[in-house]
């Protein structure tokens, strides 16, 4: 598999306190990875040193191959674009200068993609409005089309729909989409808001106390999921015993709510409970969510 | 380095304290031409005449580094402030390119502001008060003494601006530090400036005549700290502008000595301040 980043063993320390380590991680191109962890877990840690604003303690991360201990991973960051909490953007020029002010950079000759951008991100009608008096939303479609100057492959963003409104994550996420899908771009994304990430993540990286503790894809995600059929019952003892009888994992949440965890066949339950003198007043089959996969994951409260 | 700079450069365009900094300059210019020109006025009626083209084309120099801790570190600051500076690390331009590109950027703005000044003193001031008294080596080197003035105040100012990632504090710590400069020089230049044996009046001859002896100076404070002031003074761009700026109504040795050597002084301190800035900000952790 190709990947587009890799760390190996990577560490950053802040005097005594290590804020990664032994960090390993692999983001295949194509992928839209989400990076997942608590607050103070090291994201934002770990994306500042990929980006070069910070130097590893010891380790190393490669970006398309090239190690960052290579003098051409300059070169190579040519290729991608980033958002580092929050979006940088020049508060005092419109969307269009901002935009300009990122080609010279790059070094790009001419402006010839810029209003293809702007429209990329419906940032099109701001006109000569600064970027000062944009929504939060605006400001984040503004760093994103900023980190797309170039053509980048691979874009990394931190907490892309943190303070937005439902409005605003619903752009982003089809922005991402878009991206991911048209111009095959590479995503790395920290979020704290897991069922978010769950709609658009094909590859998950949980990281605690500064590790990467477990890497999946989605599709492995999924099969790892466990399924279960949650019942609501009259009678609950009766429900109970005919679940033991017949060796089926449940659980029993409530005084009304049962959940199995094998396949079930509800007619047949309902029928065998009926002849129990109980009712099956409801029913629902669930998956686990990403969310619960973490937490299972991490153990204890979720804090995400 | 191209690109960074052809960024910044367009960037100043449209920049308002670039922009008020140039309208100020034009008015403190004007305010001077102006000012000197009433001085004129009332004085010539006693005869008195002064070497005033030579006064206005140096006395700016006092100003500029003001103009340059104000727009250094509002110009780079504002970098660090809207993070735009992580930007130009993240698509990968090398940090000290990013350095030396704020540092042209600040020189050139030093510069622009100082030629306003002089362009328009020469324009006017020539015409209305009469040619530089100077002569033309000791022009060329007070021209070369500002322009590396200028080099100078940039390149503290982007020090500070660049290793201080707060535009505030480093807004306020510039504009401090050319105080105390200031401060510093004005206290240190006596003692630099101080000779040996002084002329002092011994009384009056019987043609009424003054008489002159020479003595020693008791306020000499020795050949050491004397060479010790004198290379702190000619070390900081304040005290190289005290000496150049002002009205010089005896041109000294000692002062045509310092002229030459005065961009020395300040080529080495911009040297060894940029060696500094440029590893202090490769080791800086950026946010």
């Amino acid at each position: 598999m190709e990947y587009i980043l890799e760390t190996h063993n990577l560490e950053k320390r802040y005097k005594n306190f290590k804020a990664i380590s032994n960090l390993n991680m692999h983001i295949p191109k194509g992928a839209i990875y989400g990076l997942i962890g608590k607050n103070g877990a090291g994201k934002t840690t770990l994306i500042r040193v990929i980006c070069g604003l910070q130097k590893p303690t010891s380790g190393t991360y490669s970006i398309y191959g090239i190690e960052n201990t290579n003098k051409k991973i300059d070169k190579v960051r040519k290729r991608m674009g980033a958002i580092v909490e929050l979006p940088a953007i020049r508060l005092e020029a419109t969307a269009e200068d901002n935009l300009k002010e990122q080609f010279k950079i790059v070094g790009l000759p001419n402006y010839d993609n810029l209003h293809e951008l702007l429209k990329l991100v419906g940032l099109t009608k701001t006109g000569k409005k600064k970027a000062k008096n944009f929504s939060l939303g605006m400001k984040q479609r503004l760093g994103i089309a900023i980190a797309l100057v170039g053509n980048p492959d691979f874009l990394i963003l931190d907490e892309p729909i943190n303070g937005l409104d439902p409005e605003g994550i619903i752009e982003i996420r089809e922005l991402i989409l878009r991206l991911n899908k048209e111009k095959k771009i590479t995503f790395l994304i920290s979020s704290h808001y897991l069922d978010e990430l769950s709609k658009i993540a094909t590859e998950y990286g949980f990281l605690d106390k500064g590790k990467i503790i477990k890497e999946i894809s989605k599709q492995e995600l999924e099969q790892s999921s466990k399924k279960r059929i949650e019942i609501k019952v009259s009678n609950i003892k009766e429900c109970v015993k005919y679940l033991e009888e017949n060796n089926y994992s449940y659980e029993v949440i409530s005084d009304e709510i049962i959940n199995i965890y094998d396949v079930v066949n509800i007619s047949k339950l309902a029928v065998e409970l009926s002849k129990r003198n109980c009712i099956i007043k409801g029913f629902d089959e669930k998956e686990e969510s990403l969310e619960n996969y973490y937490i299972n994951l991490i153990g204890g409260n979720s804090n995400v | 380095m191209y690109k960074l700079l052809n960024a910044s450069f367009s960037r100043l365009r449209k920049n308002k304290i670039f922009i008020g900094l140039v309208i100020l300059t034009v008015i403190i210019a004007i305010f001077m031409l102006v000012s000197k020109y009433l001085d004129k006025i009332k004085y010539s009626a006693f005869g008195i005449s002064s070497n005033t083209t030579d006064i206005l084309f140096t006395n700016f120099i006092n100003i500029i580094g003001f103009f340059s801790a104000i727009f250094t570190s509002l110009f780079v600051g504002t970098e660090y402030s809207d993070g735009t500076i992580r930007n130009k690390i993240i698509v990968g331009h090398s940090r000290k390119n990013i350095y030396l590109s704020n540092l042209i950027v600040s020189i050139v703005v030093g510069l622009i502001l100082e030629f306003i000044y002089l362009i328009i003193i020469a324009i006017v001031a020539i015409p209305v008060f009469g040619k530089t008294q100077m002569d033309f080596s000791q022009f060329v080197f007070i021209l070369l003494d500002m322009v590396m003035i200028v080099v100078s105040y940039s390149s503290i100012f982007n020090f500070i601006a660049l290793t201080c990632s707060n535009i505030t504090i480093s807004t306020v710590s510039s504009l401090l530090l050319i105080l105390i400069m200031f401060v510093v020089s004005s206290l240190l230049s006596p003692t630099a400036n101080s000779t040996e044996y002084i002329q002092k009046i011994a009384g009056i001859d019987e043609q009424g005549n003054t008489k002159y002896e020479i003595v020693r100076n008791e306020e000499y404070p020795g050949k050491l700290k004397q060479t010790l002031c004198r290379t702190i003074v000619n070390l900081l761009p304040t005290g190289q502008a005290v000496q150049i700026s002002g009205n010089k109504v005896e041109i000294s040795e000692d002062y045509l000595k310092n002229i030459k050597v005065f961009s020395l002084y300040s080529l080495g301190v911009v040297i060894v301040i940029s060696f500094i800035g440029i590893y202090l900000f490769n080791i800086k952790e950026l946010k």
